[in-house]
């Protein structure tokens, strides 16, 4: 396949395919669960880059995701900020918090480290959860505005759901640049020994700081999506089992396998959807979807090696040695 | 005498009340190859962790390229030329070959999120950098065909020479190979010899720290000798097998095998 012909198919589909297919279904829940479903893929890429490809096992993203949300909720309901803005804000406060938690857990490895996040996202939900004043607590915030920006509305289901996919691929894009990269290579080269790493010449502290800012900025990011498509929200939708969740994601999809991150959000989050009709015993069947590909599949269904193959053939990534026929670098 | 690339001086490491590594001075010349070889306990991969950074000295100093090195950190040391590999092969097992010697070369280049992500002149030069200088090591040591395979699929010889490419990568200008012949067979070991000359004559300079003998009486030019943390002997390899301090510390000793 040509360099340039797979990007555009990808951008085609989300841009034009699926908002003209739900536009004809006339449904806004399938609008719904579309959005969700893209927001998630933001959340499980982000998260993809912090565990998969830089080996840093994380059980509290959903804090960032939740600072994202409130730093989002809170600008555009009592400042007015409009949501070009609250967005990028929004990340940028979810940075900050992943830098905050990344300096004094830099040291931890492994699941000491896994134990470690897992207590800062409590320590955050808890936060948002009693924090009345600011954050009203229990109670929420209700009320975001939706989509509206110079007299443009676009809070409407295709609207919201241009908005979100646009970001998404956006966000998408800087991931993929960063992890079919050299720097992808670096981060890698972190996950599999650090300590090697080290004496390769590759500053590993400031790489873990570097990977939770920018993993945390986009999981900010998606929950300011999340905030102004859904209009309310509360301390509940930022729980460790929204962490675990995610996880799964990235798990069954390839870890370190960017689009197996988006599949795995994709396959969670519509599955469980389009299982409505088989009543009660819908969440059996896809705790046995992802019982089974774990089985069977442990690399994920998309995994990391034919991932980075992929993008090296049929993304233009690869750099190619004089006369050698395939791709094996990065350009 | 040739100019000292590497000096240690008077390098000592406590563990508690263990002296692993007792008031050590030693150098390694500009373009030399030189072995450090002792026995089982002697200090030697304390003396390598000093001198690479992983452990700080408790007292004494590292000098390389006439700059104290002692007290930084392993990847501003690796930076500034001193490549190495490790004794129970430490490869990305996870990654391809090329990708795992690139990761050499992204230590000379250095790594920057901006230049990844927007990949402007700079950005590009930087790829082109580490793709060049990682097909340069690889072809060095004969595993540019194998480039796009997982290194978890190599054998056991190759990943040695993975390793020291990954190390030739960033360019060092010393190579210390921790018992690259360790789990090798006697023809295996013989190519690593002829190898480890060849890289020596293209004028690289080589620290060998070997547990065996053999290799390093046949190719390096002097020998030091560590026992219980101090060096005991420095000399040609003639000298050191005539040395009584050194046969004492191999053959007189306890349970050591000089195999």
């Amino acid at each position: 396949m040509s360099k340039r012909i797979l990007p555009l198919v990808v951008a085609l589909t989300v841009l034009v395919l699926v908002p003209a297919l739900l536009q004809a279904s006339g449904s806004g829940y399938l609008f719904r669960v579309s959005i969700t479903a893209m927001i998630f893929a933001i959340l499980a890429a982000s998260l993809n880059f912090i565990t998969g490809v830089a080996g840093l096992l994380s059980l509290g993203h959903a804090a960032f995701y939740g600072i994202g949300a409130y730093a989002a909720a809170l600008l555009a309901t009592q400042h007015g900020v409009p949501f070009l803005l609250t967005i990028p804000l929004a990340g940028v406060a979810a940075a900050i918090g992943g830098v905050l938690v990344a300096l004094p857990t830099m040291r931890l490895v492994s699941i000491y480290f896994a134990v470690a996040t897992l207590g800062t996202g409590e320590i955050i939900h808890g936060t948002l959860l009693n924090w009345v004043d600011f954050t009203r607590g229990p109670m929420g915030i209700p009320a975001i505005p939706s989509f509206k920006v110079f007299g443009l509305d676009l809070s409407g289901n295709l609207g919201s759901y241009l908005v979100v996919a646009v970001v998404m691929l956006a966000s998408l894009w800087v991931l993929h640049r960063l992890t079919h990269s050299y720097y992808g290579n670096a981060l890698r080269a972190l996950r599999e020994d650090d300590q090697c790493a080290d004496s390769m010449g590759i500053d590993v502290v400031r790489l873990k700081g570097e990977v939770f800012a920018i993993a945390c900025f986009f999981a900010g990011v998606a929950g300011a999506l999340w905030a102004h498509t859904t209009g309310y929200i509360s301390p509940n939708d930022f729980r460790f089992g929204e962490s675990i969740l995610v996880l799964a994601m990235i798990v069954v999809g390839g870890l370190g396998s960017l689009p197996g991150a988006v599949i795995g959000a994709v396959l969670l989050i519509v599955l469980p959807e389009a299982l409505r009709p088989v009543g009660d015993v819908r969440m059996i069947v896809v705790g046995c979807v992802m019982f089974f590909s774990i089985l069977l599949l442990p690399k994920g269904l998309f995994g990391e090696v034919s991932a980075l193959n992929l993008v090296r053939s049929s993304f233009g990534g690869g750099w190619k040695a004089g006369s050698a026929r395939q791709s094996i670098g990065w350009r | 005498m040739m100019a000292a690339l590497l000096e240690i001086e008077n390098l000592t490491r406590r563990f508690g009340g263990l002296l692993a590594v007792d008031r050590v001075s030693g150098h390694v010349g500009q373009g030399e190859l030189v072995g450090l070889i002792g026995p089982n306990g002697a200090g030697k991969t304390t003396l390598f962790n000093l001198i690479s950074g992983f452990t700080p000295p408790s007292e004494g100093t590292v000098r390389f390229g006439g700059e104290t090195i002692s007290g930084l950190k392993p990847w501003r040391v690796a930076r500034r030329g001193l490549g190495r590999t490790f004794q129970n092969l430490r490869i990305f097992p996870n990654m391809t070959v090329f990708d795992n010697v690139s990761v050499g070369a992204i230590g000379a280049v250095g790594h920057s999120p901006w230049r990844s992500l927007f990949r402007g002149s700079r950005g590009e030069a930087d790829a082109k950098a580490v793709s060049e200088r990682t097909w340069a090591a690889l072809e060095r040591v004969g595993l540019a065909g194998q480039g796009h395979e997982l290194a978890a699929n190599l054998s056991y010889g190759k990943r040695k020479y993975l390793e020291i490419a990954r190390a030739l990568a960033l360019g060092p200008r010393l190579l210390i190979l921790d018992e690259p012949a360790a789990g090798l067979n006697d023809s295996e070991t013989a190519d690593l010899a002829a190898f480890i000359r060849g890289l020596h004559a293209e004028g690289m300079t080589v620290l060998l720290v070997e547990h065996d003998m053999t290799l390093v009486m046949g190719i390096c030019q002097r020998v030091m000798v560590l026992a219980s943390g101090r060096k005991i002997a420095d000399g040609t390899p003639e000298h050191i097998r005539r040395d009584p301090a050194v046969l004492e510390a191999y053959l007189g000793g306890d349970e050591e095998d000089a195999a």
